[in-house]
């Protein structure tokens, strides 16, 4: 059966990525020193150390020590964070929902506003509207976000303490973070749209639709969108997984306590095994995430069953 | 202008029609000086290469031209009313109901992503106010009457779902939904098997019988026109440079291109007989709106004059209904 | 192809002046900058710019906390974002035009092993893949060159691999493999020249992406690292400051990027369509 055949070649290829991001993590994790050291500090005795050494099992072959780190990472134990002293899973999975909340949001209004702006600009003739949008679209994805982030704070936190420039609890908090996270978003979503509109316009049956004297809102919405909809949607799955990376600065400019956030903390706390598991884990679920979205994707277009 | 001579006024008149592309200042014509009056329930055929202006003459008749294009002289009237000065409501209401289109290629024709069925029945609903589903209703009837079987589970069909002959008929269905008094078929065959092309000529004869529009006819074939078309027009380089009853033309055609069409036609009643090859007219056509002194078709005439290459020729009636643009012509009239 | 300029090139050529400013600027800043951007003048701290009340004119754009000019450091900050980006632009599309020439020329399993790895690098996140390497081995300019080629290889070897794919089914490859022509000279000599282009464009596009992230990692506190003056840096030092009105501190560094950024963007997007011998749509 197609079906079966597809999951295991995608489960397949998603297992050697998620082996390869294991094998990488492991690798450098290696190169920041002496996991026995920073442990135990810099004046431990020798015979510490080795008894160090031995229990982390680092006196093992190298593949060994891989299979463990995989089998303990399969089992959901990713290490225990130095500063925190917690199972750094506990961590992640207690940071989770404020990035996934952070991240939904972000998602949402730059999807809004990009579709909506998208299709505005390319059925409306007016030179003033596509002018603002092309610009925006254009200068939105050159900013770098944690910038727009700033320049927020600077506007709406400092010179009008409208919203509060830091942490969470309320919706305020939730605006300029949401805002700064979308942008780039927003404008990719804008200028895509509005091209894709714009050569499902030019097509063929769009022109018959006119011929027939169907009314312009319903050639728009109703003949062309779904068109220009398709590259939408694959862009925004695409996007989904970038804006976990821009995530990580985000919450760090806004002190919003997210995923990103804990990583940036292990990087101040030099925790190790903090960063190796926050990395690891977001990796692992990117991973996953594009699996899920890769089978959905078949399941929408019938074409891509008939090209495997 | 020619002079008809029948009772029945034209049903569509369009007079020195020019259409042109280009922001003001750079105007370049990709139609000039065209006439042309149809009847009802007359069928008339058009004829030209790729780049001759055909289909650019169609989409100026409901003025849905490309981006860039814009009619730029000339009148059209439709029924006694001056398209030019239709109001965009009116236009809107005129496309579809009165005057329908069939285009070339019925898969990118047809709206990938709307059941083929909410397509034939879209027309009713938004000219006449049907209901969706007495609308749907009128539409199986429609799909019936195009020859397609089992009209109601082709209704819940998606276009690719369905065989190109298939697409071309319920394109047909969707131009006749309301009921128009001329159908525009833009090359409706040329995208389809060679057997199924003269199936889909005989459903439109059919239909054109039972329902009674006039019909335009654009094709680069002749053969097509000669089966289907009472008058035919044949243009190049955006002019039309010879018109007449089909008959007519073909058996006396007077302008050298269309001499040399005909003659570059192989012939079903000559095959396997004739010693000579197929005559082919040497050169290219001219790139559509390419300003150009004398006659468009001088460069690749075997009968050109001298003042053909500095003087664009009129057109000339060298008989009653018959027109042609050629410097030929002159001591005929 | 140079030969008729049109309104429509003129961003681009917009684009390419402010580029080649900009790295005028960054070589010559030794020369231009009026200070040293790591010492400053502890009297002459968060001044703000020239033109505003409390400004001096010898610190036109104002100072930071520790009194060093905002000028001189957007000078430098240019010299390190651009050096940086560059250098991370040649390590990566090298490595990643190497590797997919190889992969696309070699097809059958060698193909495959190699994309499949590619596909497994390019599905971790880059920014956090690049924050987790930069942790880890320390923050240095050098170090951050060295992450960036290793993050973002994989896209120009999926482009190449790509564009290998079509032309080896080319007359004149297909000429070449029967003459007897050693793979390693065909691939020199006929898929390397004609990849150029594509490559050339994918630079250009992905040096903006490398500014940005470069800017992340030092903003983080994990590339560039202090006292030099990275624009990334700038602007996390600038945050506190900026808390208290200093604005000149974040907003500066930021215009830099955002332009330096949207200059190579369209300048990218112009060589594509420029470069593209099927002259595709706009």
């Amino acid at each position: 059966m197609w079906v079966a055949r597809l999951v295991t070649k995608r489960l397949f290829y998603a297992a050697i990525s998620l082996a390869i991001l294991a094998l990488t993590v492991m690798i450098f994790s290696r190169i920041s020193g002496d996991p026995a050291m920073m442990l135990l500090g810099p004046d431990a005795s020798p015979e510490d150390l080795t008894a160090m050494r031995s229990k982390l099992g680092l006196d093992q072959p190298f593949v060994m020590q891989y299979l463990y780190y995989i089998g303990n990472a399969v089992r959901g134990d990713f290490g225990q964070s130095i500063y925190y002293n917690e199972s750094t899973l506990s961590l992640y999975l207690q940071r989770l929902p404020a990035s996934l909340l952070l991240a939904s949001v972000a998602f949402a209004w730059s999807v809004a506003l990009g579709v909506g702006a998208g299709i505005l600009s390319a059925v409306s003739r007016n030179r003033m509207l596509n002018g603002t949008v092309s610009l925006f679209a254009l200068t939105g994805m050159a900013v770098p976000p944690f910038w727009v982030g700033l320049v927020l704070i600077m506007y709406l936190s400092v010179d009008k303490q409208w919203l509060p420039s830091s942490g969470s609890g309320t919706w305020q908090h939730l605006v300029m973070p949401a805002l700064s996270l979308g942008w780039y978003f927003a404008a990719s979503n804008m200028r895509l749209t509005r091209s894709a509109m714009l050569e499902v316009m030019d097509s063929d049956f769009v022109r018959l639709a006119r011929l027939k004297g169907i009314p312009e809102w319903r050639v728009v919405l109703r003949h062309a969108l779904p068109g220009a909809l398709i590259p939408v949607i694959t862009l925004s799955a695409i996007n989904l997984v970038l804006m976990i990376n821009a995530a990580v600065v985000i919450e760090t400019v806004f002190a919003w306590p997210g995923v990103g956030r804990l990583l940036y903390d292990g990087i101040s706390y030099r925790d190790m095994p903090l960063i190796q598991a926050v990395v690891l884990i977001s990796g692992a679920m990117v991973v996953v995430v594009s699996l899920l979205l890769d089978f959905l994707y078949v399941l929408i277009d019938p074409r891509i069953r008939h090209a495997e | 202008m020619t002079e008809m001579g029948e009772t029945n006024a034209p049903l569509l008149q369009i007079e020195q029609l020019e259409v042109s592309a280009g922001a003001s200042g750079r105007k370049v014509r990709i139609l000039q000086g065209v006439d042309l009056a149809l009847r009802e329930r007359e069928t008339l055929g058009v004829v030209g290469e790729s780049g001759s202006g055909k289909s650019t003459l169609a989409a100026a008749l409901t003025r849905l031209l490309g981006s860039g294009l814009s009619i730029t002289g000339g009148r059209m009237t439709f029924a006694g009313e001056d398209i030019l000065a239709m109001s965009a409501k009116r236009l809107q209401h005129l496309r579809g109901s009165e005057i329908a289109t069939i285009l070339q290629d019925p898969l990118h024709s047809l709206t990938p992503w709307i059941k083929v069925g909410l397509q034939v029945a879209e027309p009713a609903v938004f000219h006449e106010g049907l209901s969706w589903r007495d609308a749907k209703a009128r539409a199986v009837d429609l799909m019936r009457a195009a020859w397609i079987p089992e009209p109601e589970q082709r209704m819940k069909a998606y276009p690719h779902e369905m065989s190109g002959g298939m697409r071309q008929r319920a394109a047909g269905a969707i131009a006749l939904c309301s009921a128009p008094r001329l159908l525009i078929a833009d090359e409706p065959t040329t995208a389809l098997d060679p057997t199924i092309q003269l199936q889909y000529l005989d459903l439109l004869r059919n239909l054109q019988r039972q329902h009674g529009f006039a019909l335009i006819l654009i094709t680069h074939d002749l053969g097509v026109v000669a089966r289907n078309c009472q008058r035919v027009a044949v243009m190049y380089g955006g002019r039309i440079i010879e018109s007449g009853p089909t008959k007519e033309v073909m058996d006396n055609p007077r302008h050298p291109y269309t001499r040399g069409l005909l003659a570059s036609m192989p012939r079903l009643a000559t095959a396997g007989r004739q010693q000579k090859r197929l005559t082919i007219i040497p050169g290219q056509p001219p790139v559509p709106g390419a300003a150009v002194q004398g006659c468009a078709f001088q460069p690749r005439c075997a009968e050109r004059l001298e003042r053909c290459a500095t003087q664009r020729p009129p057109v000339f009636t060298p008989a009653r209904g018959r027109e042609s643009a050629c410097w030929l012509e002159e001591n005929t009239q | 192809m140079l030969n008729k300029w049109r309104a429509s090139d003129i961003p681009a050529l917009l684009a390419a002046a402010f580029l080649v400013i900009i790295i005028l600027v960054a070589l010559c800043a030794p020369l231009l900058a009026p200070y040293d951007p790591t010492f400053g003048n502890l009297t002459a701290r968060l001044l703000p710019p020239a033109w505003m009340e409390g400004g001096r004119p010898d610190y036109l754009l104002g100072t930071d906390h520790l009194g060093r000019d905002e000028l001189s450091r957007i000078m430098y900050g240019a010299r390190i974002s651009l050096a940086v980006g560059i250098g991370a632009v040649l390590f990566a599309g090298t490595l990643g035009t190497a590797v997919g020439i190889i992969a696309g020329y070699s097809r059958g399993l060698a193909d495959q092993i190699i994309m499949r790895v590619v596909d497994a690098w390019m599905a971790m996140p880059s920014l956090i893949f690049a924050i987790f390497l930069a942790a880890m081995v320390g923050p240095s300019a050098g170090n951050v060159i060295l992450i960036l080629g290793l993050v973002y290889w994989t896209r120009f070897a999926r482009l190449v691999r790509g564009e290998v794919l079509s032309l080896r089914e080319r007359d004149f490859v297909k000429l070449a493999i029967v003459s007897g022509a050693s793979s390693w000279r065909i691939m020199l000599r006929h898929m390397l020249p004609n990849v150029v282009n594509t490559v050339l464009v994918l630079g250009t596009l992905t040096l903006g992406v490398m500014i940005v992230t470069e800017a992340s990692l030092s903003f983080l506190g994990v590339g560039v690292p202090s006292p030099e003056a990275a624009w990334g840096l700038m602007l996390a030092e600038g945050k506190a400051p900026m808390m208290g009105g200093k604005w000149w501190l974040t907003v500066f560094p930021g215009l830099g990027i955002m332009l330096t950024v949207l200059a190579a963007s369209v300048l990218g997007d112009w060589l594509r369509v420029k470069l593209d011998p099927k002259g595709k749509r706009r």
